[in-house]
């Protein structure tokens, strides 16, 4: 219970480095409408989005995406209070573009003060290009920026570019630099530092590799402007280069070259944030940066202005979810994720302490080991589809029943990927039915080893009540516990074991769910399935790929490579005083355009 | 007493070698792989195997004991795998802490256990005397841990005098940082205040017996200044030579509390690098806390000597 | 943290004591005189119990202490099914604390058997072979120099949590300790005249070390044993705070604590009634500990210091 790494990581950078390993190739691809798809609900199908240059990106969407994220306080209303209470240096609101739109940043923010943010687990870097370890995003993105930032709608939207083109045979990008941009050391930011950035990125990150494929050259026309040429087109790049959560980060090119694919030494970015200092399981302490340019654009999630209101962000490590929660109670955290999901009755009631249900978090699956031992048995995979008591795995593991929910499709009824084909052998417990499956089957009483991750409470619950549910049906299933540093280390060998369990985020793109690759841990190897991999891959038309992809999860039931049990949501909580919206999507809380009041 | 000290001091070269031979080979028989574990779950074989190779992981266990040991004896312990980050710089980082928070659960032990190891003394056989000495071996027989998560609950959640975690360094606020080492000293020092207690009131039991106590009481001194000059002189000189040994038990027991307390002290370290497969922090971590225990255990022995020279000859 | 006895203290403390008188007491007069110790008497008593309980735990507990009943999980004391309430699963809270006793007596004891048996074998070569004691104490020193949590800790981790995992891992750390002080207890026998006498009869060394100095030996070992197991007790509860202890689904008091953190605020009893089940039995054991210590070896009185 020390330390929780989180199985997967962003939803958006884990998609896209999997889709791309996956469909390289296939350019046609709408990532980012399947991006926004996926995450804002909304079935907007239409990519040519992406490719709006960004100085005519007029129409800024009110308000906010999801509904939990709100803030009840937020009002728009007393613009003129904000001036007054800027009392810093911080260019606040110059640009008074915002005219009437009811978002958030507008309503006047309280400068200075420290915002504490109790993190669950330490982050090993800043660097999130060298990491895909979500908690590393949370302060990174304060000191780093991007080209381009998601906004509530997960549209793409320019952050430190200006304009953008994009010729007609999407062969040349041409970026269009902010002007005046200081970095955290003083140095402007010119077109040559995003070059040196480009190549890094190419040489490090999974996104940006799998872009080099198409890349051919990026060079500094002058110092504002940066072209890239491609050899061929390739449509995700803009949402490749977006973030946070993935993303090229942009920071001084000679930092950048000489980071190399090592891990960065220096943190010196262009973001509202600089960084002071990380004292491991202490703090990781960020200040104002005094020389910030902000946008006019008003703020939308990600996009839009940035300003800092708090004069120092410390994020701390606190790995116990109860001293995270008492932490915030006690006023000593601002902020903190991941909380016991039990308290969320109690700190309802709490007027100090506001609470925020992320729906949904993740999804649990049940990965059988089917290079070998008994779990390779189709049948047998059957049986334990049969013997699974779902409702009561999800109860044990994730308590009260607003904090999970049921439902028979591989993408979460928020996709547009959600379907309802095979459902009828989604939870279809019936322990006798299991039974009659296990004496169909090659089974012969052998021991099946499920790896329980004995530091995650939920996770292990769910091993602890699938291993019961198995023995009830003549399954001699046995529970190996071990931190989850073990589990992650043995999961890849197929001697260790027979069954394990973990949590899958949401991904936008279907096909990039962890355990479809056949090199995945649990190594599911099918023709029925790469056949249908082949065919989606290659289909450009979202109805005709839609139709593939009924085909797939008919086949998971069929084959049952793995059990997806239900899907579980996450607890966030935060002092009341804390204003503006730190978590305007269900995604990574910001800390920009948030401020403490009294 | 020099030759003493020498040959003590000879002997520690030796402990320590298997001190590290032990811990580097626990260190590397634990399964689990730091780079998987930093790299996140979305990183690819190739990925790992760079960073492993970048590392040295990769080379065989031995070999990467040798250079360990020969980087050790230049003064240099590494780098995190977790942070990268100096081990020595992290552990400097630690000590302070770690060592304010010993340093003041030490006081409070002193405070709290002499006082009531000489009440119990002079009430001997009273109910005074039952009752502290039941609370004493009440306190000894609780895990501090848990009477740390009922402080934390009782003064930091529902009255609100301390944080209920974390830690102010003295550099940023003296006061701070007494605040928030408070409760976890109290939790901390609690058994060792009721040991001291027990030892404190044998040893004053013993003088108070002796000839020379009760001459003085028989010529009619105060009981209070008999008791306060005589006595207690003399019974304290074996509570002193506990402090040492208090002290190794306050470092051990720091693991526990800096856990409970969420404090950034070497004990955390080294848990939480148990948990991250840290090895070169782990490593450097023990290998610190391991000299500081052998050194104050020898300073113990030198104390004794001290006052019993017959046991240098032994 | 009250992890480790204070081998460090009592031996140091015993060399400073030199050699003791060998004792000749049989078990009636023990018990006779524990009887005149009233506190040393209740916490045998109390002990005595808590085995009960552990023994006959499949007749007391009112359900299996292991079965995930989730739709009644974190009822509160009182409920008609569950009298003690639920746990997070929704396993039963009474039945649990009823099989913690089978964990925690059974580490406890494993434990000191484990700790002695290894402990008084080195201490006893250690002591009787000078040959071997140099090599052998330094190899001690060299565990005694690790704070005992630590040292656990570091075992777990390797082993993995497991409770034949606890009681290898706490051994290892108790050994030493055992060792050391069964060492001077060899040191000071050995030179005595009636061992002197019996040697010079003749007797094989086998002979001298089972008839004549492991006998005068049993009363220090007895005493560190019972402090052993109240360690051991607290130990147990002390790995599985810090994840490293018994396999989480097991009822040890320890797992039941460490899970009962998250739920301080909304259900304190979860955490409240397993530390009280572990603050009785270390307090009945430390109470025979000091009684029986009374008893057997009154220049031990006290002695016994910190940890």
């Amino acid at each position: 219970m020390l330390s929780e790494e989180h199985e997967t990581t962003s939803k958006v950078r884990l998609s896209r480095r999997r889709m791309l390993q996956m469909a390289a190739g296939a350019g046609a691809l709408s990532l980012a409408s399947s991006l926004l798809a996926a995450c804002g609900g909304d079935d907007d199908d239409d990519d040519s989005d992406q490719e709006t240059s960004g100085g005519d990106s007029t129409d800024a969407p009110t308000a906010t995406a999801a509904a939990e994220g709100d803030e009840p306080e937020e009002t728009a209303a007393e613009d003129d209070d904000s001036e007054e209470d800027a009392d810093s240096g911080t260019e606040e609101d110059d640009g008074g573009t915002d005219g009437g739109e009811a978002t958030g940043g507008d309503a006047p923010g309280v400068m200075g003060g420290t915002g504490r943010v109790a993190l669950y687990s330490e982050p090993p870097t800043l660097d999130s290009s060298w990491t895909t370890a979500i908690v590393v995003l949370v302060p990174s993105q304060h000191v780093f920026e991007y080209l381009f930032a998601w906004d509530s709608a997960w549209d793409i939207q320019p952050c430190l570019v200006d304009s953008f083109e994009i010729a007609a045979d999407g062969l040349t990008y041409t970026f269009q630099l902010r002007e005046g941009i200081k970095f955290h050391n003083g140095d402007e930011m010119v077109a040559d530092d995003i070059v040196k950035c480009f190549n890094r990125w190419g040489q490090l990150v999974g996104e940006g590799i799998a872009a080099y494929e198409s890349i051919t050259d990026v060079v500094a026309v002058d110092d504002y402007t940066v072209e890239i040429s491609l050899s061929k087109p390739f449509s995700p790049l803009l949402a490749y280069l977006t973030g946070p959560g993935g993303g090229m980060m942009v920071m001084p090119g000679e930092i950048a070259e000489a980071a190399g694919t090592e891990r960065l030494e220096e943190y010196v970015g262009t973001g509202p944030y600089s960084f002071v200092e990380h004292i491991p399981d202490r703090h990781i302490l960020l200040e104002r940066f005094e020389d910030y340019s902000p946008r006019e654009e008003a703020p939308d999630a990600y996009a839009g202005r940035r300003t800092a209101y708090f004069e120092e962000l410390e994020f701390i490590t606190v790995p116990d979810a109860a001293a995270r929660i008492a932490g915030v109670e006690a006023g000593d955290y601002h902020w903190a994720e991941e909380v016991t999901r039990d308290e969320h009755e109690r700190l309802q009631d709490s007027s100090d302490v506001e609470a925020l249900v992320i729906k949904p978090l993740r999804f649990m699956g049940i990965i059988f080991n089917k290079a070998q031992g008994p779990m390779a048995d189709p049948v047998l995979r059957q049986a334990a589809l049969y013997a699974f008591n779902h409702e009561e795995i999800m109860a044990a593991a994730f308590g009260p029943p607003d904090f999970w929910r049921l439902q028979p499709s591989l993408m979460p009824p928020e996709s547009v990927w959600f379907t309802e084909v095979g459902a009828e052998f989604y939870n279809p417990y019936d322990p006798d039915r299991a039974r009659e499956l296990v004496e169909q089957s090659a089974y012969n009483g052998e021991t099946v080893r499920w790896m329980g991750p004995s530091d995650r409470e939920d996770y292990f619950a769910v091993a602890l009540t699938g291993v019961q549910h198995l023995q009830d049906v003549g399954i001699n299933a046995e529970l190996v516990s071990m931190d989850w540093g073990s589990v992650v280390e043995r999961r890849t060998n197929p001697e260790e074991y027979e069954i394990f369990n973990t949590g899958f985020s949401f991904n936008p793109e279907p096909t990039t769910l962890s355990f479809i690759p056949a090199n995945w841990p649990g190594w599911w190897e099918s023709e029925a399935k790469e056949e249908i991999l082949d065919r989606i891959m290659t289909a450009t038309d979202f109805d005709e790929r839609f139709a593939i992809w009924e085909e797939f999860q008919q086949l998971y039931f069929e084959e049952v490579p793995a059990i997806r049990v239900g899907d579980f949501f996450g607890l966030s909580i935060f002092r009341s005083n804390l204003k503006g919206e730190a978590l305007p999507v269900s995604s990574f809380p910001i800390f920009w355009n948030v401020w403490l009041e009294d | 007493m020099l030759r003493y000290l020498l040959r003590r001091l000879l002997a520690l070269i030796p402990v320590l070698i298997l001190v590290s031979l032990i811990s580097f080979t626990l260190v590397h028989l634990t399964p689990g792989d730091p780079v998987a574990q930093i790299l996140g779950d979305d990183a690819t074989v190739d990925e790992i195997e760079r960073v492993r190779h970048d590392l040295g992981l990769d080379r065989p266990v031995y070999e990467q004991y040798l250079i360990w040991v020969g980087d050790a004896l230049r003064g240099d312990l590494g780098q995190s795998i977790y942070v990268n980050q100096p081990v020595t710089s992290m552990i400097i980082e630690r000590a302070e802490p770690t060592l304010m928070l010993a340093i003041v659960a030490l006081f409070f032990t002193l405070i709290i256990g002499i006082p009531s190891g000489v009440i119990a003394a002079i009430k001997h056989n009273s109910y005074l005397d039952q009752s502290l000495m039941l609370l004493a071996l009440l306190a000894v027989s609780m895990p501090n841990f848990w009477l740390g998560l009922n402080l934390i609950l009782l003064f930091s959640v529902y009255i609100g005098w301390f944080p209920t975690g974390g830690y102010t360094p003295l550099g940023e606020s003296v006061v701070g940082a007494f605040k928030s080492v408070m409760l976890p000293a109290i939790a901390l020092g609690f058994s060792q205040a009721a040991l001291v207690a027990r030892m404190t009131r044998a040893s004053m039991l013993d003088v108070i017996r002796t000839d020379y106590v009760r001459t003085a009481r028989a010529k009619g001194l105060p009981a209070s200044r008999v008791y306060i000059t005589h006595a207690l002189k003399n019974a304290l000189l074996p509570t002193i030579t506990v402090i040492g040994l208090v002290l190794t038990v306050l470092i051990g027991g720091t693991v526990v509390t800096e856990t409970v307390f969420t404090i950034p002290g070497a004990g955390r370290l080294v848990v939480n690098s148990v948990i991250r497969r840290d090895y070169p922090v782990i490593q450097g971590a023990i290998m610190m806390v391991a000299t500081a225990y052998v050194l104050i255990n020898l300073v113990i022995d030198l104390i004794y000597v001290y006052v019993d020279p017959r046991i240098r000859l032994s | 943290m009250s992890t480790q006895p204070a081998a460090a203290s009592s031996a140091s403390l015993q060399r400073e004591l030199g050699p003791r008188q060998a004792q000749r007491t049989g078990p009636r007069a023990w018990f006779r005189s524990l009887k005149n110790h009233q506190f040393a008497f209740a916490g045998a008593i109390a002990l005595t119990l808590a085995a009960l309980v552990a023994l006959a735990a499949p007749l007391i507990a009112p359900h299996d202490p292991i079965e995930i009943n989730a739709v009644d999980r974190l009822k509160p004391i009182g409920d008609s099914t569950y009298p003690l309430g639920t746990d997070r699963l929704g396993r039963d809270v009474a039945s649990r604390l009823v099989y913690g006793s089978r964990i925690s007596l059974g580490v406890g004891l494993a434990t000191v058997i484990l700790s002695n048996l290894l402990g008084i074998t080195i201490g006893m070569l250690s002591g009787y072979y000078r040959g071997l004691d140099n090599a052998l104490m330094r190899v001690m020193d060299a565990f005694m120099a690790f704070p005992g949590i630590l040292l656990a800790l570091g075992i777990m981790a390797v082993l993995g949590p497991s409770i034949i995992n606890i009681v290898i891992a706490l051994s290892i750390v108790y050994t030493p300790r055992v060792a050391r002080v069964v060492r001077s207890s060899v040191l000071s026998i050995r030179e005595m005249d009636y061992v002197e006498a019996a040697r010079a009869l003749g007797g094989g060394d086998a002979r001298l070390i089972f008839r004549h100095i492991l006998p005068n030996c049993v009363a220090p070992i007895v005493v560190q044993g019972t402090f052993i197991f109240a360690y051991a007790v607290i130990s147990e509860a002390s790995l599985s705070f810090l994840g490293v202890g018994a396999s989480p689904e097991v009822p040890s008091w320890g797992n039941m604590l460490s899970e009962a953190r998250q739920y301080l605020r909304s259900e304190p009893m979860l955490a409240i009634l397993p530390g009280v089940a572990i603050m009785i039995v270390v307090l009945s054991l430390n109470l025979l500990g000091d009684g029986l210590r009374d008893i057997l070896d009154p220049y031990m009185r006290d002695a016994r210091g910190v940890e």
